[in-house]
C-alpha cells in the first residue's frame, strides 16, 4: 500500500493531556473541555478555528448513540468533518491516520482529536457491551482482560517459556516513569522493585496486579492541520506522522489460531516498510500497554528481536530515557493509569511531548522520532481485535 | 443456603436467533457447532455467516465434545457470579474436530493438568433451558 504520509502532509500542532485520576465524578466531556483548553491556550487558536473533530467512544458514554454530537455541542464546536473510532487502543493512534486523510482531502483543515473517557468513575459496563461476551465470556466466569492474558501467557510460557523477571524489570522501568510524570496517576507514583512485581497478588494466573493496567478518569487529544498551514501560522515544534499500519481482526478463518501471534506481525514490517526505517532506526518505543506481556509480544512482533527473545531483549537493553531504546518513558499506562478507551492516547502523548522536547526531567535527548502503537480489543480465544503502528518524527 | 444478594449465582446466557440451536442441543447434552462444509472447518462461537465464506452456507453439526487441553489459567479473582467457585480453572479446549472453546474445567486439580492432555464436554444446567458447556479430563 501506498504511504500517503511520507511527504509530511500534515503535522500536529499541539497536543493536551489532564493528569489521570481514579474516580473524579466527571464525564468524557469536562475532560475534552480541559483538553481542548490547554490546546486553545498554547496555539492561540478560538474553538471555531476547529473545523474537524475525531473522537473515539469511551466506556463512560457506551449507550450514547449521538457522542459526536454530543461532544460538538458541549465544546461548541461546529465540524465540517466527524470521525468517532471504536477499535478500543487503538483509536487515539488511528484517528490521526483518519484526520490526515481527511485533511489532505480537503474535507477538513484543522481537527481536534480527542481521548477523554471516566471508567474510573462508571466502572466498565461489561453488561453492556454485547455481542459475543454476554452470551459466551460471562457465563463462563470469564472475568476480562486479566483471563485473556493468563490464556495467553500460558500458551507463550508453553511454546517460548515465560520469563517473569524481564515483565518485572519492564514493570520497574515504567514505573520510573510514572515517579518523574506529573499527569499519571498519583497512586502509582512510588517506586517498585521486581521482588514487588513477583510478590504482587496472582489475578489469573500467572497475571499479576502489577502487570495489570488499572482503569482511571482522564484525557488527552491532539491537534492536526496541514503541514503548509502550520507554517503559515508559524508554529515550532511540530511533530509529523510519517507512517501508519493498522489491522482488525486479525486471522479470522482460523478455528485455532496460536494465541501468541497478533496483527503486529503485519502491521510491524508493514509501517517500517513505508516509512523506510527499521527497528534500529527508531529512538524511542511507546508501545500500548494493558499488561506488560503484550510490551514484549509486540518487540518480537513488530521486529526489535525474535519470537521468544522477548524477555532477553529486555534484561539486555536500557529502556529508561538514557537508554538505547526509551520504553513508555512517562509510565505508560500500566504505571501512569489508563483512562478507559482513553488510554490509547497515554503513550501517543508522551511521544508527542518527548518530540516536542517537552518531557523535563525524563526527557529523551536527541530523539527525533518514535515508534507508537496501539491494541485494541481482546477476544476471548484469538489473537488481539486491533493492532496498529505509527511513527512519528520531530521538526 | 445462598445468598443471592451477596453472591449472585452465574449468569445465564440468552440465546439470540442464530446461537439458539446450539443451546436447544445443549439441553440434550449434545454440542452443535457451525462448520463449513466445503473445508469441514468449525466455528465457535455461532455467527450469522460461515468465516470461511462471508455466506450464511455453514451447517450445523454435532461434534464428538472430545478435544485437547491447550492452556488454561486458574482464576482468583471471580467474574460476577463466580465467587463461590474462586479458584476455579478456565481452559482452551483445541476440538476433536477443529475449533476452538474456552470453558471451564471440573472434576480435576489444576496440578494435574498437562499441555495436550484429553478432556471432553460435561454439562452444568443453569435454568431449564440453558445447560454451560465445561470440559473434564476424558479416561
Amino acid at each position: 500500500m501506498e504511504n500517503f504520509l511520507s511527504d509530511k502532509p500534515v503535522a500536529i500542532i499541539a497536543y493536551g493531556e489532564v493528569k489521570n485520576q481514579r474516580r473524579s465524578g466527571k464525564r468524557p466531556y469536562e475532560f475534552a473541555a480541559e483538553v481542548m483548553g490547554q490546546i486553545l491556550e498554547k496555539t492561540g487558536l478560538k474553538n471555531s478555528d476547529i473545523d474537524g473533530m475525531a473522537t473515539h467512544m469511551p466506556t463512560a458514554e457506551a449507550g450514547n448513540t449521538f457522542y459526536t454530537n454530543t461532544m460538538a455541542d458541549n465544546l461548541g464546536l461546529q465540524p465540517r468533518w466527524t470521525q468517532l473510532t471504536d477499535i478500543g487502543g487503538c483509536s487515539p493512534v488511528g484517528n490521526i491516520a483518519r484526520a490526515a486523510a481527511a485533511i489532505v482531502t480537503g474535507q477538513c483543515e484543522i481537527a481536534i482529536c480527542l481521548a477523554a473517557d471516566s471508567t474510573g468513575t462508571t466502572g466498565v459496563g461489561h453488561r453492556r457491551l454485547g455481542g459475543y461476551r454476554q452470551e459466551f465470556m460471562e457465563p463462563i466466569g470469564f472475568q476480562g482482560p486479566p483471563v485473556a492474558f493468563g490464556l495467553l501467557s500460558h500458551a507463550y510460557d508453553q511454546k517460548y517459556g515465560l520469563n517473569l523477571e524481564a515483565l518485572g524489570q519492564l514493570a520497574v522501568t515504567q514505573r520510573n516513569g510514572a515517579l518523574a510524570n506529573n499527569n499519571a496517576i498519583e497512586q502509582f507514583r512510588k517506586p517498585i522493585t521486581v521482588e514487588d512485581y513477583l510478590a504482587s497478588r496472582v489475578i489469573a494466573e500467572p497475571v499479576r496486579l502489577l502487570d495489570c493496567v488499572m482503569r482511571c478518569d482522564g484525557g488527552n487529544g491532539l491537534l492536526i492541520t496541514s503541514t503548509e498551514r502550520a507554517k503559515e501560522m508559524g508554529l515550532e515544534k511540530l511533530v509529523y506522522p510519517v507512517a501508519y499500519s493498522e489491522i482488525t481482526n486479525f486471522e479470522p478463518d482460523d478455528p485455532n489460531p496460536d494465541i501468541t501471534e497478533t496483527g503486529f506481525a503485519t502491521v510491524g514490517p508493514d509501517v517500517f516498510n513505508k516509512a523506510g526505517m527499521s527497528p534500529e532506526d527508531i529512538d524511542m518505543f511507546h508501545p500500548y500497554d494493558d499488561f506488560l506481556i503484550a510490551v514484549m509480544l509486540q518487540m518480537e512482533q513488530i521486529g526489535f528481536c525474535d519470537r521468544g527473545e522477548g524477555a532477553e531483549f529486555i534484561l539486555g537493553t536500557d529502556m529508561s530515557p538514557s537508554g538505547k531504546l526509551p520504553v513508555n518513558t512517562g509510565g505508560g499506562q500500566i504505571s501512569a493509569g489508563q483512562p478507559g478507551l482513553g488510554g490509547g492516547g497515554v503513550n501517543l502523548t508522551e511521544a508527542i511531548r518527548q518530540l516536542r522536547g517537552e518531557a523535563t526531567d525524563r526527557q529523551v535527548e536527541g530523539a527525533n522520532n518514535a515508534l507508537v502503537t496501539g491494541i485494541g480489543v481482546i477476544p476471548y480465544f484469538r489473537n488481539w481485535g486491533s493492532s496498529n503502528c505509527m511513527i512519528l518524527e520531530g521538526a | 443456603m445462598t445468598d443471592e444478594k451477596q453472591n449472585p449465582p452465574p449468569p445465564i446466557p440468552s440465546p439470540t436467533p442464530v446461537s439458539q440451536p446450539m443451546w436447544d442441543a445443549a439441553k440434550e447434552g449434545k454440542l452443535l457447532l457451525q462448520v463449513d462444509p466445503a473445508s469441514n472447518k468449525v466455528q465457535f462461537w455461532p455467527r450469522p455467516v460461515n468465516v470461511q465464506t462471508g455466506k450464511s452456507d455453514y451447517e450445523w453439526r454435532e461434534v464428538s465434545g472430545k478435544g485437547v487441553l491447550s492452556a488454561w489459567t486458574k482464576v482468583h479473582v471471580p467474574a460476577f457470579g463466580f465467587a463461590d467457585r474462586v479458584p476455579y480453572i478456565l481452559g482452551s479446549v483445541d476440538l476433536a474436530e477443529g475449533g476452538r472453546i474456552v470453558a471451564q474445567l471440573v472434576n480435576v486439580n489444576d496440578e494435574a493438568l498437562v499441555p495436550g492432555m484429553a478432556v471432553k464436554v460435561t454439562w452444568e444446567k443453569r435454568s431449564d433451558e440453558i445447560s454451560v458447556y465445561q470440559f473434564e479430563p476424558d479416561c
